[in-house]
């Protein structure tokens, strides 16, 4: 062998790495840079003919009444977030006891996650009807007088879909704090109880001290899928009633008007604001809890 | 008199317990109760009062129609097709990257960690639309392989891996490296069979993510005859023209394979994040 030993050591770690950083290059990096490039064009999908225009997309949207909307909705629907996260870590530590039969509940609790968006929206639509269960509930109960268009009115159709996000969601963080929570060493529990720290005491000064890291991913996780929703109003509304969100916007302008240079440049405005917020939940949360 | 006091009162808490969960299950899975037993009722009286849960004359009438209408077999070979391809690339990325990440020396490592974990933090959404038009460009579209490898590669993969990568000692290394073993026997030799509950993790996690993917799928395959069971379902609404019983007991037949799989593989879902989130 001609190498010396460094280069050699360089040889076989990119061996491993060749094939997955290709792939990434090709559909993860690539795609961040062209969508730059794309946002401050016109670009032609049958003719594949490149138009530049500068800033003409961006001038576009902020003329445009639904990039509005999508804006407002967007960040309307991070109400959804600290619910979310409270009634998941409950929950977490509800099913985090031992007592007999919680892994079945546990499953239960999971099935929302499991089944996807598509059956769970399905079912939900079926619930929201007109006709539906839950109008034909209210109606029977004397609750309501008249059926309430939970998917159709304007008021009321962004709620619909951030109620089926929180159910569809609660399962979801539940398993993550579980995790979180069962990686928290019993001796230390065990050291409190000696010294005579009582059940409250436990819980706020030990278990939530030491979730913090997992509370941190989780409301990074379901802040920037807030931000990023879009099987649910896809799947429920359409973006009708006034619930299209930044997401859906950005797809609808791309695949049902043809306009890439700007679903592009409303890509970049969406990066940005997702980009503020990851660093915004750092910062609110630290980087104290982190350690690796 | 004061130990049945103790027991009378942690009786009590057992069955408050009981009960909350009791009532989460069924908020939990009310829906799909719903349907079930919306699709086994008969086109006569949908509605009674109260609301009938269990169907006094169950048919089994609204399956034989889905599957008159709609190819189920054929969605759920594609499925099956699709996240088998995802899976096993998924797999082979996150191992093979993920190893000299955790267990070699070399200069540049952490920059290529870092670069790796960056896209986390960027709405790869906005990459559906230039990945389409690659996608096309490779001759791709409408194809198995244009849905799976623009998601072969897993961050949270590689990231999972890592981290059980460095949990294996190094003893068992130098003990292989002293019986003459190279690097690649090494990682395909002793530490991937020793990171296996990772590795099948990683696989279910996978599973579940492609079975469920909806909206590639969907922009990549023109053919209907291609599509998977979740794109499939998508279109009920106008195959069935709003008859929910047999839009019920379509989502019947697309929910029990999952569930018999998540059945079987539960604990991983519980040991994989634990992977992921301990220091």
């Amino acid at each position: 062998m001609f190498l010396s030993r460094k280069a050699q050591k360089y040889l076989i770690a990119f061996s491993f790495l060749i094939i997955p950083l290709i792939l990434l290059g090709i559909f993860t990096y690539y795609p961040i840079v062209r969508g730059i490039v794309l946002s401050f064009a016109d670009y032609n999908m049958l003719r594949r003919t490149t138009k530049w225009v500068g800033f003409e997309n961006y001038k576009y949207l902020f003329n445009y009444k639904y990039f509005y909307i999508a804006l407002g909705n967007s960040f309307k629907y991070l109400i959804v977030v600290p619910f979310i996260q409270f009634f998941s870590i409950l929950l977490a530590v509800l099913v985090n006891q031992k007592i007999p039969g919680i892994k079945f509940f546990r499953t239960l609790f999971y099935i929302p996650v499991i089944t996807g968006a598509v059956i769970v929206s399905i079912a939900w639509r079926w619930i929201y009807d007109v006709d539906g269960l839950l109008n034909f509930m209210l109606l029977n109960l004397g609750i309501i007088k008249e059926p309430i268009l939970w998917l159709s009115d304007k008021r009321i159709a962004l709620f619909s879909a951030m109620f089926v996000t929180f159910w569809r969601g609660l399962g979801y963080y539940m398993v993550i704090y579980l995790a979180g929570l069962q990686n928290i060493p019993s001796e230390l529990y065990e050291a409190a109880m000696i010294d005579g720290a009582n059940k409250k005491q436990i819980f706020w000064k030990i278990t939530i001290p030491l979730l913090r890291p997992t509370m941190l991913l989780c409301f990074l996780l379901s802040t920037l899928s807030a931000l990023k929703v879009f099987e649910e109003v896809y799947l429920l509304t359409q973006g009708g009633a006034q619930t299209t969100t930044l997401l859906y916007e950005m797809y609808d302008l791309a695949f049902n008007r043809y306009q890439f240079g700007r679903s592009a440049a409303l890509s970049v405005i969406f990066s940005g604001i997702l980009i503020v917020f990851a660093l915004l939940n750092f910062k609110f949360f630290g980087y104290r809890g982190e350690k690796s | 008199m004061k130990n049945k006091k103790i027991s009378m009162k942690k009786f009590l808490r057992y069955i408050i317990t009981y009960l909350i969960l009791i009532i989460l299950a069924f908020f939990f899975t009310f829906p799909f109760l719903w349907t079930l037993s919306t699709s086994l009722k008969g086109p006569v009286n949908l509605f009674k009062w109260p609301p009938e849960w269990i169907p006094k004359d169950p048919t089994i009438e609204n399956y034989i129609m889905v599957f008159k209408k709609l190819p189920m077999l054929k969605y759920f070979l594609n499925t099956v097709i699709i996240t088998g391809l995802g899976v096993v690339f998924q797999v082979i990325t996150s191992t093979l990257a993920a190893y000299p990440l955790a267990r070699m020396q070399f200069k540049g490592r952490n920059l290529i960690f870092t670069l790796i974990l960056l896209p986390m933090l960027i709405p790869m959404q906005g990459a559906l639309i230039v990945n389409f038009l690659t996608i096309i460009n490779l001759n791709l579209y409408n194809t198995y392989l244009g849905v799976v490898i623009t998601s072969a590669v897993s961050i949270f993969g590689i990231f999972l891996m890592r981290q059980n990568y460095l949990s294996v000692p190094r003893e068992l290394e130098d003990a292989a490296r002293i019986d003459g073993c190279n690097e690649f026997q090494i990682w395909w030799k002793i530490i991937l069979p020793l990171v296996r509950p990772a590795t099948a993790t990683l696989a279910i996690f996978a599973f579940a993510a492609y079975w469920n993917s909806f909206l590639w799928p969907l922009i990549v395959l023109r053919d209907a005859s291609k599509y998977p069971l979740q794109v499939g379902l998508a279109q009920l609404n106008s195959v069935f023209e709003g008859n929910f019983r047999q839009i019920s007991a379509a989502i019947v037949i697309a929910t029990i394979p999952i569930l018999i799989f998540f059945f079987f593989t539960q604990k991983f879902f519980i040991e994989g994040y634990k992977g992921a989130v301990k220091q």
